[in-house]
């Protein structure tokens, strides 16, 4: 690792630091995500393993690139492009207040990184602010692919266990493990409330229960008709029928009427109704400022 | 090379050893159905190092049969590459959209329910889990049917499904080509014969069972395995290591709850300790490029019985003949979708059903002339089965679970041609 002077370490990812770094001869400054390689471990991390797999093949502006991949002794390092920080930091600078055209060109963003990651038959399962970057272009990324997986055609059952509590859709909180594409719209569209209201989480729950009563409060509490099938999810449980007496005005005040909508359309309880990423790019809440998916 | 201390074709070789008892149930990460742990627990032992210590202490225990065939290896599983960008937006957004039919959703709780249920469920259940994947898949194959054959303009229809899959398909036949393997055995490798891979290969069949992992596991091992033997000189004694490294990193790539190291020093009689192991890990990583997305055979002939109809014991035969071919090594130049498409072609004329046209032409890119110079290889595998030695996958397609497939008689080479 000679070719890279560590200059800070920047955080942790899901399975290893980040630091952030300059290659000595072009003196480029990048990020290199360190997997440590103990004697006790299973050798490489099955995370790190995909995630290198899966950036091998995902090149787009909004998802992060894998320069390269250095193993020295008893460490992996993971090269990537630097970013300035991640969108937590971002809400955490912004001092409560995001220009509306800003939070359109972040969703744009992020919903073209999706839709990229979908159409390559990738599921990211762990979109949170955390996990988006930012460079100092305003350029949004997604980043740690260490839940991500392949998903197949057709689908097959995949871990529950997966994506952050708080944008975590009501599906997977009900155990689904058959799930798709739909599993990334919900985080989207909980990160786009959170856009909307310059860094204020829509759905901070405490637990799953907690979680699940938070979105059914202003959802409402989806039943059999609305959502067929839903007693077969195996954790299941009956929920109160909340009275939705919310409504989106107060959720997401600073939102135009067009981004409640496009909002509405991703916070779909049932997995099948929920909008999908390309869908949402042509929605008239981005009007003439998106070129479509590419 | 391992044969040495371990006769893994003996089939004395599965009887267990009292090490079996002793050993500790390590199941991958626990979090799962207790059966996960039992599971673990049958390996078949294929060592004589302890099949000697077994006779020695007088007792001969039998553990769980490992040809006995187990639910998980029958449920066709899925696409783990990643097709490309080349799929129209428009195509896309329909997959996407079919990807959330109900139906779908549904076939999935049975699904989960039946994959957690306890591991002693008895074989009539595995069977209904088997045909059931298929059926509930049966939908989108229907879907796929009628899009070949369906006008361009229809594309805006609901079923969009189907155009999808065949962009995919078309995507993995362009990716396989980034993956072809020249052959090696004489030139980079001078002391591994392809005796000596057959041997490996039945192994690894066995690893697949006993581990109960996806055949998509399998194929992808012994991919990674070719690959890394044509690209670098291997001692023929560490070709075992090779073999169950390879079998590892498939599994962290595909399954969810991918064997412990441990798990494998043990099936290789600790004949390599971890550090070699998760040394050979990380050499064949960085010679395959951490790329793992490799297009396989198996997923090829899936697609190819999907869209041609045929019932699932045409299909099973033609995974057993496509089992039988990863132990040939003279197939390994071949191209794994004309693999695939010969395999079946034998095997709908081994049991008359359906002819190799329309669709299935179409999907495939193959028509009969293109692939027959691979069946009388692929026949005489037939033909010339089951061998006394490696018979591993002729006896799991012997299963009931397989349909017995493997008794249907061969056809002679001439009537196939």
């Amino acid at each position: 690792m000679q070719k890279y002077e560590k200059l800070e370490k920047i955080g942790e990812g899901t399975y290893g630091t980040v630091f952030k770094a300059k290659n000595r001869e072009t003196l480029e400054i990048v990020a290199l995500k360190r997997v440590r390689l103990d004697d006790d471990d299973e050798g490489v991390p099955s995370s790190a393993l995909r995630e290198i797999c899966l950036l091998k093949e995902l090149k787009h502006k909004n998802v992060v690139r894998l320069h390269d991949v250095v193993h020295s002794e008893r460490k992996l390092t993971l090269v990537f492009e630097y970013c300035d920080q991640d969108l937590k930091k971002y809400f955490d600078a912004c001092n409560g207040e995001i220009d509306a055209d800003v939070v359109k060109s972040l969703m744009c963003q992020l919903l073209r990184g999706i839709a990229f990651c979908h159409s390559n038959n990738v599921l990211h399962r762990d979109l949170k602010p955390q996990n988006l970057l930012i460079n100092k272009n305003g350029e949004l990324k997604l980043a740690d692919f260490g839940l991500a997986r392949a998903f197949g055609f057709p689908v097959r059952f995949y871990s529950a266990e997966v994506v952050t509590l708080w944008y975590r859709p009501p599906d997977v909180l009900f155990g689904a493990k058959m799930y798709s594409t739909s599993i990334d719209m919900w985080s989207a569209g909980c990160i786009f409330a959170e856009l909307a209201n310059a860094g204020r989480p829509l759905f901070p729950g405490n637990d799953d229960d907690d979680q699940l009563k938070r979105i059914f409060k202003l959802l409402g509490t989806p039943t059999e008709d609305s959502w067929p099938s839903l007693t077969q999810l195996p954790n299941y449980r009956p929920f109160p029928m909340y009275h939705v007496n919310t409504t989106w005005q107060q959720v997401v005040p600073k939102l135009n009427s067009k981004g409640r909508d496009l909002l509405q359309k991703l916070l779909v309880c049932y997995p099948p109704d929920r909008l999908s990423a390309e869908d949402s790019l042509q929605h008239p809440y981005f009007g003439d400022s998106s070129p479509g998916p590419k | 090379m391992f044969a040495k201390k371990q006769s893994m074709a003996d089939p004395a070789g599965r009887k267990a050893g009292p090490k079996k008892v002793e050993q500790p149930l390590k199941g991958g990460n626990n979090k799962t159905a207790a059966g996960r742990q039992s599971r673990r627990a049958a390996f078949g032992d294929i060592t004589n190092a302890t099949k000697e210590q077994s006779i020695r202490d007088g007792k001969k225990k039998l553990i769980t049969d490992p040809l006995k065939p187990k639910t998980k290896s029958n449920i066709p599983v899925s696409i783990e590459q990643q097709p490309s960008q080349l799929i129209s937006k428009k195509e896309k957004t329909e997959k996407v959209k079919a990807l959330h039919d109900p139906a779908l959703l549904n076939v999935s709780e049975q699904i989960t329910s039946s994959q957690e249920s306890n591991d002693s469920e008895n074989l009539n259940r595995k069977e209904e889990d088997f045909s059931f994947v298929e059926e509930g898949d049966a939908s989108i194959q229907v879907v796929e049917r009628s899009l070949l054959s369906f006008d361009e303009e229809k594309k805006d229809d609901e079923f969009h499904v189907a155009v999808y899959a065949q962009d995919i398909f078309d995507y993995y036949k362009r990716r396989e080509l980034m993956f072809r393997i020249p052959p090696y055995l004489g030139t980079k490798q001078c002391h591994i014969t392809p005796a000596m891979r057959a041997i490996l290969v039945d192994w690894l069949v066995e690893i697949q069972e006993n581990f109960e992992l996806n055949h998509e596991t399998l194929y992808l091992a012994v991919k990674l395995t070719d690959l890394y033997l044509s690209r670098v000189e291997v001692d023929k004694e560490l070709l075992q290591l090779l073999g169950s490294a390879a079998v590892f990193i498939a599994s962290k790539f595909d399954e969810r709850f991918p064997p412990l190291i441990e798990d494998f020093t043990y099936i290789c009689d600790n004949v390599f300790d971890k550090n070699q192991f998760i040394e050979m890990e990380m050499e064949v990583l960085k010679k395959v490029d951490f790329d793992l997305g490799i297009p396989i055979s198996y997923r090829f002939l899936r697609r190819y019985a999907k869209v041609a109809r045929l019932s699932m014991e045409t299909l099973t035969l033609a995974r057993y003949i496509l089992e039988l071919s990863l132990m040939d090594y003279d197939l390994v130049k071949e191209l794994d979708s004309m693999i695939a498409a010969a395999a079946l072609y034998i095997a709908m004329r081994m049991r008359s059903e359906g002819s190799w046209d329309g669709d299935v032409v179409k999907t495939s890119g193959y028509d009969l002339d293109q692939i027959k110079p691979l069946v009388p290889k692929l026949n005489a595998l037939l033909l010339n089965q089951p061998d006394s030695k490696l018979k591993t996958i002729f006896c799991k397609y012997s299963h009931i679970v397989f349909h017995e497939v493997a008794k249907i008689k061969p056809l002679e080479t001439s009537e196939l041609l």
